[in-house]
């Protein structure tokens, strides 16, 4: 028998079914970027405090610098994260039927709107009492720390802005709400440990 | 039975020679090294404040990657376990279906 003509009878098996992914692509990539941000953040954080305890006095704002609006940054942090609450239930109501998340979305980037807008006028407070960067370092990180968390609160309300468009349009998918809430909940939750940090 | 050794070969002992200069600075090195530790930020500060700062944040920033890194795995291996079961309740549905 001729090598070329043998032939071997082979039960063909079913091809395998191809498994789930377990995660979205875009929520792997969202995730890997806040690990990097957390870490922004806590280096940030750290250099605060070390600078901190090395105030003579141990008096936090050092003297002939204005103090931070406690209260005031209360309120506005209580609508930050009322505003995550918000979006985990326009998530939720997304699960069961698309269009029921639009109202608790637009809900979510009101409240976040009005955290950045209510920043920004306590930035112009504070400028107006004379808090630069370079008036002092308890400026420099004031400006540098919160200033970060607002340009990332900036981004992410873009991007659910974005997200409540396609929503509208019929055309959002639920990776896509996952990967952008997955943005808006780090921003949400690391901002009381900058609070309780420069704020406290 | 000839004893030559081959040229392309290093010996032994030449080898060991060659560890002699990078272990000498190596032990150099060492010598010396308490002087670096002293221009650790936290060895000279003689505040408490200060040294426990410095204590604490070097152990949030070594723990934390860590812990994100080991929270990751698990959050994976939970939501492994989850697609598993789901795929193996719709196997059951359909097989029983099909039945």
């Amino acid at each position: 028998m001729a090598a070329g003509s043998m032939t071997m009878d082979v039960e063909r098996r079913p091809e395998p079914e191809p498994r789930r992914k377990l995660v979205p692509d875009g929520v792997i990539g969202m995730v890997t970027f806040i690990f990097t941000e957390l870490m922004f953040f806590s280096g940030l954080i750290s250099a605060h405090t070390v600078v901190r305890s090395q105030v003579e006095s141990q008096m936090w704002p050092p003297f002939g610098q204005p103090r931070l609006p406690v209260e005031e940054t209360a309120v506005n942090t209580t609508a930050l994260l009322v505003s995550g609450v918000v979006l985990l239930l326009a998530w939720f109501a997304f699960k069961r039927e698309p269009q029921r998340a639009k109202i608790p979305l637009l809900i979510s980037i009101g409240l976040g709107a009005f955290f950045v807008l209510f920043q920004g006028a306590e930035w112009v407070a504070l400028l107006g009492e004379g808090l630069t960067m370079t008036s002092s370092t308890y400026g420099a990180f004031f400006y540098l720390i919160i200033g970060a968390h607002g340009l990332h609160a900036l981004g992410a309300l873009i991007a659910l802005t974005w997200a409540f468009v396609r929503l509208d349009k019929g055309r959002l998918t639920s990776s896509e709400l996952a990967t952008i809430a997955a943005f808006w909940y780090f921003v949400v939750l690391v901002w009381p440990v900058l609070y309780w940090r420069v704020y406290l | 039975m000839t004893n030559k050794t081959i040229p392309a070969v290093p010996s032994t002992r030449r080898g060991i020679g060659r560890l002699i200069a990078p272990a000498v600075l190596a032990l150099f090195a060492l010598v010396l090294l308490p002087d670096l530790a002293h221009a650790c930020p936290v060895c000279f500060d003689a505040r408490d404040e200060n040294r426990q700062a410095f204590i604490a944040t070097a152990v949030f920033l070594s723990v934390l990657p860590l812990s994100l890194v080991a929270g990751a795995g698990l959050w994976i291996r939970r939501r492994s376990r989850e697609v598993d079961a789901e795929e193996a309740r719709e196997r059951e549905e359909r097989e029983h279906s099909e039945r």
